[in-house]
């Protein structure tokens, strides 16, 4: 049920009235996402709500949202979907700037370039390890965190933190941790491991209960994508051929940028005529879906997936295919 | 089913939905996993905030009002507009008026972005009092028929910080966090580029030779005469093409004949002056909800009023030969109801 009347009140400059349907959106989404409660509090109070509410419709970019949202949207069902967006897009910019949440980021990051880890979706693991991923007692983890060494945060000013240390140490712990794990270990523990033993404090609670472990259920997405939303890009995915796959993350730029940064064996005129082929068909697809960013999310995530199934599958035929070899480019179709 | 908001999920948890809307979300549960691990794992019910009115910014909420609630006027330069057509609206920013098409920048309000092919506006660059990031690198051309509501000016120094960034050689910064952002509007303007009012009658292959249909669908002159309810020199006149059927006749006899009423009232070229007085925004209110009304889309009643406003003017010029003031037609087709 869409919230009754939120576009009405809004295009009718009533904001203030529009506040008790913007509250009830955002504690939805505080509720059912287990949004971890603000610093100090073991759980959400009506204060705390309604802080957030206040900064979600008064803060630097909240006049900006709520004008947003009637310029977009389209119907007061369409209003309900855009409000949704824009309420996990707050709360996940809120978290991105969480120091726990930075850490768990970095730590992904660094342990993604390091030579002797790699990061398998949730798991991070010892390069070439079939392990298990380890299912013990976490104290055998920070034990191994607490002997690791760690350099001081490497630089703070008054106004701005640093990192909690320096990238050698961050390494070091994460090789350790990863190692009394047996050689692989959930990024998520990994990362609380990590808040624990370099004493990094949450912007939002200074407990450090497992309640509120760093996750990336809302931080990770540059959009949010639904269930929907992946739907509807698998099927727009289906009916692209593999140039058209190719170029679907370059829809937003020209068919120059597509030759240069794409793997691409199209010259930049065929790739720009392709481009604009593409481009009508996907709107078509996409146009009246609530949340089409949410579906271009969803597509630029196949691509992803799809561009590491060729690179794991069989990088040497990629190369060759550019230097005009006849092997195909990429996996089948149905590998998708 | 499309998928429920976290609202309504929420709803659905604390049997707050309607007994139609909560026999749907139930549906979609069952088959979507993502959804119900959501339901399964939620907190408990939240306590009810006090409600505070505070902090309500009310230059761009009293902007909003005045845009939806006034018939905006023409279209000018460093003007910033919503567009919308066929489901899609956003902002965008007004660098050049040519006519039927209008150069524009999109702009967004949420989220903000900065990099080589945004600029940031602040608060006080415009009158909407709200930041503006400027999609510099984004411009395109839409028709005047896509422009909804004026929703306010940027100031004249910004709109030439925005052109100067806009001349400058294209830089490689992008902001990969704002792909996705700008994919979508790249297609959300594909499909604004697309709202163009089709002269009735003026599609290729669609023009039909009615007195040829009339005939094939055993319908004598008479006979349509007296199911419209006119004389049959009327419907002579129609065929002879000196004059044009009404839009209600036109509606009937296309159903007659099994084709779309801009068929039946199928024309040479329409004059461009009309075309483009129905497609200014200032009448698109009025439009849109006379579509409403009849239930049907913007175009098509679009296409209705250009019928009846050439209809109108075979009425009232008689043999004047000079071009009709098509704007006060207009007005007068508006006026009438």
């Amino acid at each position: 049920m869409p919230i009754e009347g939120l576009l009405q009140d809004l295009r009718a400059g009533a904001w203030g009235a529009a506040m008790p349907k913007l509250q009830r959106a955002i504690s939805a989404t505080v509720r059912l996402r287990r949004i971890p409660p603000p610093r100090g509090q073991s759980r959400w109070g009506a204060d705390d709500l309604a802080e957030l509410t206040q900064e979600f419709v008064a803060g630097r970019t909240g006049p900006g949202r709520l004008t947003q949202l009637a310029v977009a949207a389209t119907s007061e069902d369409h209003c309900a979907k855009v409000l949704d967006t824009l309420v996990r897009n707050f709360l996940a910019d809120r978290a991105r700037s969480d120091p726990r949440t930075k850490l768990r980021r970095r730590v992904r990051a660094v342990c993604g370039a390091e030579p002797g880890l790699q990061v398998d979706g949730t798991v991070v693991r010892e390069r070439s390890s079939l392990a298990d991923v380890y299912a013990g007692d976490d104290a055998v983890l920070r034990a191994a965190a607490r002997r690791t060494p760690v350099a001081p945060p490497p630089w703070r000013d008054g106004e701005r933190e640093g990192p909690p240390t320096d990238r050698a140490s961050l390494i070091a712990v994460c090789k350790a941790v990863v190692a009394a794990g047996g050689g692989a270990v959930r990024l998520d523990t990994l990362a609380s491991v990590l808040v624990e033993r370099l004493q990094v404090r949450s912007s939002w609670d200074d407990s450090l209960d497992d309640a509120i472990e760093p996750t990336d259920s809302i931080t990770e997405r540059t959009a949010p994508v639904s269930a929907d939303d992946y739907v509807v890009a698998a099927a727009i995915w289906d009916r692209l051929d593999d140039d058209e796959r190719e170029l679907v993350t370059f829809v937003g730029t020209g068919g120059r940028t597509a030759v240069r940064e794409s793997d691409t064996a199209l010259g930049k005129s065929a790739a720009q005529q392709r481009l604009e082929r593409l481009r009508p068909r996907l709107w078509e697809a996409v146009n009246g879906c609530a949340s089409p960013e949410g579906v271009v999310a969803a597509l630029f995530e196949l691509h992803a997936r799809w561009k590491a199934a060729a690179g794991q599958s069989d990088p040497v035929v990629r190369t060759s295919t550019r230097q005009g070899g006849g092997a195909p480019r990429h996996p089948p179709r149905s590998s998708s | 089913m499309r998928h429920p908001t976290d609202l309504e999920l929420v709803d659905y948890i604390d049997d707050e939905l309607d007994v139609v809307r909560r026999a749907e979300v139930a549906a979609h549960l069952d088959s979507c996993t993502a959804c119900r691990a959501l339901v399964d794992d939620a907190d408990e019910a939240l306590p009810i905030p006090q409600l505070r009115q505070h902090g309500v910014a009310e230059a761009p909420a009293a902007a909003v009002a005045a845009a939806f609630s006034t018939p905006p006027g023409a279209v000018e330069r460093g003007g910033l507009w919503r567009v919308a057509w066929s489901g899609t609206a956003i902002a965008v920013i007004v660098v050049e008026n040519r006519g039927a098409d209008i150069d524009v920048i999109p702009a967004l309000f949420a989220p903000l972005v900065d990099d080589d092919e945004t600029i940031l506006l602040d608060h006080s660059d415009t009158t909407l009092g709200v930041p503006v990031t400027a999609w510099i690198g984004l411009r395109r051309t839409l028709p005047v028929a896509a422009f909804s509501q004026h929703l306010a000016d940027i100031t004249p120094e910004a709109l030439a910080r925005v052109l100067q960034q806009h001349s400058r050689p294209a830089q490689r910064r992008r902001s990969p966090a704002a792909a996705t952002t700008r994919a979508a509007l790249v297609l959300a303007l594909g499909s604004l580029q697309e709202a163009r009012l089709t002269p009735p009658g003026a599609t290729p292959g669609r023009p039909v030779n009615l007195a040829e249909r009339i005939n094939a669908a055993g319908l004598r002159p008479t006979e349509l005469a007296a199911r419209l309810g006119v004389p049959p020199a009327e419907i002579t006149d129609v065929l002879r093409r000196r004059r044009r059927f009404s839009p209600d006749q036109a509606t009937v006899v296309a159903e007659l004949l099994g084709l779309e009423p801009g068929q039946v009232s199928a024309s040479p070229a329409v004059d461009e002056g009309l075309l483009l007085e129905v497609q200014q925004p200032r009448w698109r209110a009025l439009f849109e909800e006379r579509a409403r009304q009849a239930s049907r889309s913007l175009e098509q009643e679009r296409e209705a009023a250009v019928r009846a406003v050439l209809v109108m003017a075979a009425r009232t010029t008689g043999t004047h030969r000079g071009t009709p003031d098509w704007a006060q037609l207009v007005g007068d087709l508006v006026a009438r109801g």
